[in-house]
């Protein structure tokens, strides 16, 4: 979705660091029991929260285990970690054929795709949605693939009072983002008073006269864009797209 | 012909013995429409800098294999008018041609055809290639030992070298050149993550014959029947089951670190064959101060670095990091540097460590204060894929960072900081053997596709060590410096790599110690109390030389927890009780530098021709007001006249002051 040469100009910092922290929110963080063993004898127990832990010197790793430690350690999630098998899913995943031929977002999506399908090798259970901090990249997909044009501007405006408090503009070519900023783009005189519909309307103007190409807009208040975040990757969101031209 | 020199602990020398400070920014030629360069540049300078520093992407300018394009179509690729309109500005420029730049690029400025070759990519213990998973595109890690890397470098090195050369000062205005950039196995610290590729091998195989000579002496020390070098194969996780078995697993580390170095020494011998020669050659490490990195090790002279510095891009938070990188550059290094600095943050992938002005208000004076003399700050003109410089891609001004940069420039310049010293009489070694060893006791290494706890990766053999060295340890080494902070002592840090000479001059030496300690380093610590000074160790006495063999530099603490040596004396602090700390740092002649601040407070100072000034910060949220115990001139960082009055200074929050001292 995002083009190798992609640019990012005229990013506010403060604008940025605001939408880490929002994608920080909806963090799986599970609290984890990982089992490093070797062929079923067992090297080390790791409770993410209470630290070190016992569960025995061999183990015969199976779902059906997993299922039992983490009722028996009141656990999230149980990753029983063979030392080979762990071995074996790098082997797989770090295909340098696939880096060259995929997007940066493609080849990390095969790479934990193939978490869940080690075997008895690499047992994580349940299985997660996503195992890092880019877990929106699939609900954005359908957000891109059902609500914009491959051919487009997206303006998504965050506000906080009277203020924006997050802000981001995409250019969408032949489906592929090729320029990121945030409202820094824009003339300051252009950004008055961020909750008002005048405001909303007049910035989707400007930039699909801009960019020469239809522009999309969502805005919403901070407590709204909460909301949205914390529901991880399900759902796109009920804040309605203005469009321009219509 | 050495046209441009280090002078120790100041700045550049010139022919003329002319001494210019190091404060340089970052400016990225190839990113700003070139119309727009003079009047950066005049920018810059308004600013108060009188060096910018610039990356060299090798795949921006490579076309095809062998052939480069240097301006010939694109204005913004012509470095050489870059060049020339940084000499006409009146500047000092700085190169960094890679061959490995980042640059936030997509291939980290390799051309692709580099970083998807198969006999370039290096490989992880797994057999897998080291896939550097990166957005908007993955690409393979080069292998440092990969001979088709250096061939490859060598085309691009052949088209740049004549550019550089003529270009050198004072011919040109280049004065320094990085070689390389991060060399240290792209962020990946862990000593089982890579390289296992069969060059690196052979590479391994040669540095354990250069160190034992015969595979008899390696058989010795590892316990092991090797019947040739040839044989020998690298660990790809700590499986050993006693304390003898840790020598091969601690050669592994060992190597990776002489691999680093080694291809820093080819790349800079690479520069100085095509006569790009006569200018400081440095480096910089990316971050951490242990193994696989070391500024010690990489500055002793055998790889012809003359500066090799650290970068950091921290958040106001986490000052007791970056005060700590400071201090030790300022106890290691020929010029303590800091070859990137964040000036911004990069923004693709957008980083949870984002900082912003307020975070660059703290840290910039913090890290001078700590005794940092040479820094670039990287960036101070904003470009793609970067936030929050004090100048943007269009020129413009970002008045609160341009403001920044302009004082504190106009400090250093008028007080002329380069020729203070920074004054200490307690020299905190951090312990590199131990920390090495903890490299090696890795059963997992927490990986970039898949993250594990990093306590959750060491070995869990009591037998190795009859308790957790990887609590002990970094416990040990937290409260050293929290404590040596908080009751404002007078102090340099480095690690045990630290020749004896670098000792000289301080009252005490304080390490962390455990069982092994590297002979030379015991001796040197022995000769520093023969000597006069006071060596504090604990909690355990080393017993143990790097190949494990039983050796003791301080054997008289086998009776007791103090011993006089010589002129000076060994102190064993068994446990962590702040109370022995203190009898300790009184019994070796350590005082405040200040009485009666507040804990909270953080306080330097520096001398120079009998004068001193003071530096006071204040890391946190609060005001904190209190009563020196002189009389103080302020010089910087004071705007305010409320926090100063005849009976108290009240620091602000998250602000960092100097101050004269009025007798």
């Amino acid at each position: 979705m995002i083009h190798p040469d992609v640019l990012f100009e005229h990013i506010d910092i403060t604008h940025a660091r605001h939408f880490v922290d929002i994608s920080k929110i909806a963090q799986p963080n599970p609290r984890v029991l990982y089992v490093l063993h070797e062929k079923g004898k067992v090297l080390k127990a790791w409770d993410s929260q209470k630290g070190r832990t016992t569960i025995g010197e061999t183990i015969k790793p199976s779902l059906t285990l997993a299922e039992e430690l983490r009722k028996s350690h009141g656990v999230d999630e149980v990753q029983l970690i063979d030392q080979q098998g762990f071995r074996d899913y790098y082997k797989q995943a770090l295909d340098l054929t696939k880096a060259q031929e995929l997007t940066g977002y493609d080849f990390k999506e095969r790479t934990r795709q193939l978490k869940n399908t080690q075997g008895e090798g690499l047992i994580i259970h349940p299985p997660r949605e996503s195992y890092d901090y880019y877990h929106y990249i699939e609900r954005s997909r359908q957000f891109v693939a059902q609500k914009l044009k491959p051919d487009c501007i997206f303006l998504l405006g965050v506000y906080n009072s009277k203020d924006w408090w997050t802000s981001l503009v995409a250019v969408f070519t032949a489906g592929q983002i090729t320029y990121f900023s945030t409202f820094e783009y824009f003339p300051m005189e252009k950004l008055g008073m961020s909750d008002s519909p005048k405001t909303h309307e007049a910035l989707i103007q400007t930039a699909a006269q801009t960019f020469k190409k239809p522009s999309f807009g969502m805005f919403l208040p901070k407590s709204d864009f909460e909301k949205y975040a914390q529901n991880q990757w399900r759902g796109l969101g009920q804040t309605p797209l203005l469009k321009f031209p219509k | 012909m050495s046209r441009v020199g280090i002078e120790q602990q100041r700045g550049l020398v010139y022919p003329n013995h002319q001494v210019e400070p190091w404060i340089s920014g970052t400016f990225h030629y190839w990113r700003v429409n070139p119309a727009l360069w003079a009047d950066i540049l005049d920018n810059i300078k308004a600013m108060g800098f009188g060096m910018v520093e610039t990356y060299i992407p090798w795949g921006l300018h490579e076309i095809e294999r062998g052939k480069f394009e240097f301006g010939e179509k694109e204005p913004s690729k012509n470095l050489e008018k870059f060049i020339q309109q940084v000499h006409q500005a009146g500047l000092k420029l700085v190169v960094r041609p890679g061959p490995h730049i980042n640059a936030e690029l997509t291939c980290f400025g390799y051309p692709p055809r580099i970083v998807y070759d198969p006999a370039i990519v290096a490989k992880e213990a797994s057999g897998a290639f080291s896939v550097h998973d990166a957005y908007p595109k993955a690409f393979g890690n080069p292998s440092y030992a990969s001979k088709k890397l250096y061939e490859e470098t060598a085309l691009w090195f052949d088209a740049l070298a004549p550019i550089l050369e003529r270009n050198l000062y004072p011919n040109g205005p280049i004065v320094a050149l990085q070689v390389d950039n991060e060399t240290g196995y792209y962020f990946r610290t862990g000593a089982y993550l890579m390289d296992y590729g069969d060059d690196s091998i052979r590479w391994y195989r040669t540095f354990l014959e250069k160190r034992y000579g015969t595979i008899k002496v390696l058989n010795e020390v590892y316990g092991s029947h090797h019947e040739s070098f040839a044989t020998i194969e690298a660990p790809r996780c700590f499986e050993g089951e006693k304390l003898k078995d840790l020598p091969y697993y601690l050669d592994w580390s060992r190597y990776k670190e002489w691999q680093i170095n080694e291809c820093l020494r080819i790349i800079g011998n690479m520069w100085r064959e095509r006569g790009v020669d006569g200018i400081p050659f440095f480096h910089n490490f990316f971050g951490p101060t242990n193994s696989p990195y070391n500024t010690n090790d990489a500055e002793n002279g055998d790889y012809g670095l003359d500066v090799v510095g650290v970068d950091d891009y921290p958040r106001k938070e986490q000052y007791l990091t970056t005060s700590r990188k400071a201090s030790y550059l300022a106890g290691t290094s020929k010029l303590p540097f800091i070859p990137e600095f964040g000036s911004g943050c990069w923004c693709l992938p957008l980083w949870e460590n984002t900082f912003t002005v307020e975070d660059e208000r703290f840290t910039t004076p913090l890290l001078f204060m700590f005794g940092l003399k040479a820094i670039n700050y990287y960036m101070i003109v904003e470009r793609d894929r970067w936030m929050g410089s004090p100048i943007t891609v269009d020129n413009k001004i970002r008045a609160p960072y341009f403001d920044l940069y302009r004082q504190w420039n106009t400090f250093l310049r008028n007080y002329q900081f380069h020729q203070w010293d920074l004054q200490s009489d307690l020299l905190i070694l951090a312990n590199y053997d131990t920390e090495r060893t903890l490299k090696a006791l890795k059963l997992v290494e927490n990986h970039f596709l898949h993250f594990l706890p990093e306590e959750a990766g060491y070995q869990e053999n009591q037998s190795i060590f009859p308790y957790r060295l990887e609590e002990e340890h970094p416990r040990w080494a937290e409260n050293q410096w929290s404590y040596a902070l908080k009751h404002h002592l007078p102090l340099h840090c480095s690690d045990t790599l630290l020749p004896y000479e670098k000792m000289k001059g301080h009252k005490a030496v304080w390490v962390v110690t455990f069982e092994i300690l590297d002979k030379k380093a015991q001796e040197n610590l022995r000769r520093f109390a023969e000597e006069g000074g006071t060596v504090i160790l604990g909690p355990l006495v080393p017993s143990l030389d790097e190949n494990l063999h039983p050796f003791s530099a301080f054997s008289e603490l086998k009776s007791g927890t103090e011993a006089n040596i010589g002129k000076g004396k060994f102190v064993l602090l068994q446990k962590w009780d702040e109370k022995e700390v203190e009898k300790a740092m009184i019994g070796s002649n350590i005082q405040p530098i200040m009485e009666g601040l507040p804990s909270e407070i953080l306080v330097t100072h520096f001398n120079k021709n009998g004068k001193v000034i003071y530096f006071l910060a204040n890391p946190g949220d609060k005001e904190v007001p209190f009563t020196p115990h002189c009389k103080l001139i302020p010089l910087y960082g004071v705007t305010d006249g409320k926090v100063f009055t005849q009976r108290g200074i009240t620091l602000q929050p998250w602000s960092v002051t100097v101050w004269e001292a009025v007798s």
